[in-house]
């Protein structure tokens, strides 16, 4: 029987670790950037602070996203007023109801004109 | 998934919790986890699991066995079986999903968030906070931002409870 050691284990292993604090965080800035000019220092001192931390946060964040995404727009948002690291999860997994396109009946010929209010983009179809 | 009516010997595995116990099961019961498959399939019998503990690997090897002999005539009783497994506190539900997602069990990855993601939909952000032992970051201007900017979710009674 081969002997394996823990870190053997890890290395073999296809499966990622948990995601650390720095990317949790650096996803909250990406997404909610005017709450995080607290978090976006990146000093030694901070980042044992946050690997601290990372043993407090009971469900990592890919888990959280898993778990966030099955909710509807407005639990999504209600579950964003928790904390800042749910708050990254919850909008990295929001999908928003798009608005309806436009359609504008034909000016000259065949052409049909359709709107997508969200991109402001025309699209034109025969 | 395997059939465990094989004729030909059953290969075994020994699995060994963050807590040095070990379990032996059926190969075939084990590669339902992504994870011990993959190392399965590199030659090893012999799987140390350092980031699943005791009680979480207990109920997980349960839930493998049950669902190792899935047939269409069990169904009822799978369903039964899944709908017990869930009825737990949320600490538990918390460890089982990250040993299920380390140990890559996708079935019972979904079955566990579907869970987790029912039970607190309801909730109110303290509830939630309590559940999931979060201190909340925010500053209450933050917080007040947030629920303004959206004031619609957070209209109407929410569940306070923490079960």
């Amino acid at each position: 029987m081969p002997k394996v050691t823990c870190k053997d284990l890890l290395r073999l292993s296809c499966c990622p670790l948990r995601v650390t604090v720095t990317q949790a965080e650096r996803s909250g800035f990406n997404a909610e950037s005017q709450l995080s000019n607290n978090v976006s220092g990146t000093s030694t001192e901070e980042h044992e602070e946050s690997d601290e931390q990372l043993t407090l946060f009971r469900v990592p964040n890919e888990i959280l996203e898993q778990i966030l995404s099955r909710l509807n727009l407005k639990e999504n948002i209600r579950a964003s007023a928790v904390c800042k690291q749910w708050l990254a999860a919850s909008i990295s997994v929001r999908v928003a109801n798009k608005p309806p396109w436009l359609m504008f009946f034909p000016k000259v010929g065949d052409l049909v004109e359709f709107y997508d209010p969200s991109v402001r983009q025309a699209l034109v179809e025969l | 998934m395997a059939s465990t009516t094989e004729t030909k010997q059953k290969k075994m595995l020994i699995l060994k919790s963050a807590d040095n116990d070990e379990f032996e099961i059926e190969e075939s019961v084990g590669v339902q986890s992504e994870t011990i498959k993959n190392l399965v399939e590199d030659g090893f019998t012999f799987v140390p699991l350092p980031n699943v503990y005791t009680k979480a690997l207990i109920k997980i090897i349960d839930y493998l066995k049950k669902h190792a002999n899935k047939t269409d005539s069990n169904d009822e009783e799978i369903k039964t079986f899944d709908k017990d497994f869930v009825n737990t506190t949320f600490d538990d539900l918390f460890e089982l999903v990250s040993a299920a997602n380390y140990l890559h069990i996708s079935c019972l990855m979904n079955m566990l968030c579907q869970t987790i993601a029912d039970r607190i939909k309801d909730k109110s952000p303290e509830a939630v906070r309590k559940i999931f032992h979060i201190n909340c970051d925010y500053t209450p201007e933050e917080e007040a931002k947030i629920r303004k900017a959206n004031a619609q979710a957070f209209e109407g009674q929410f569940d306070e409870s923490l079960d």
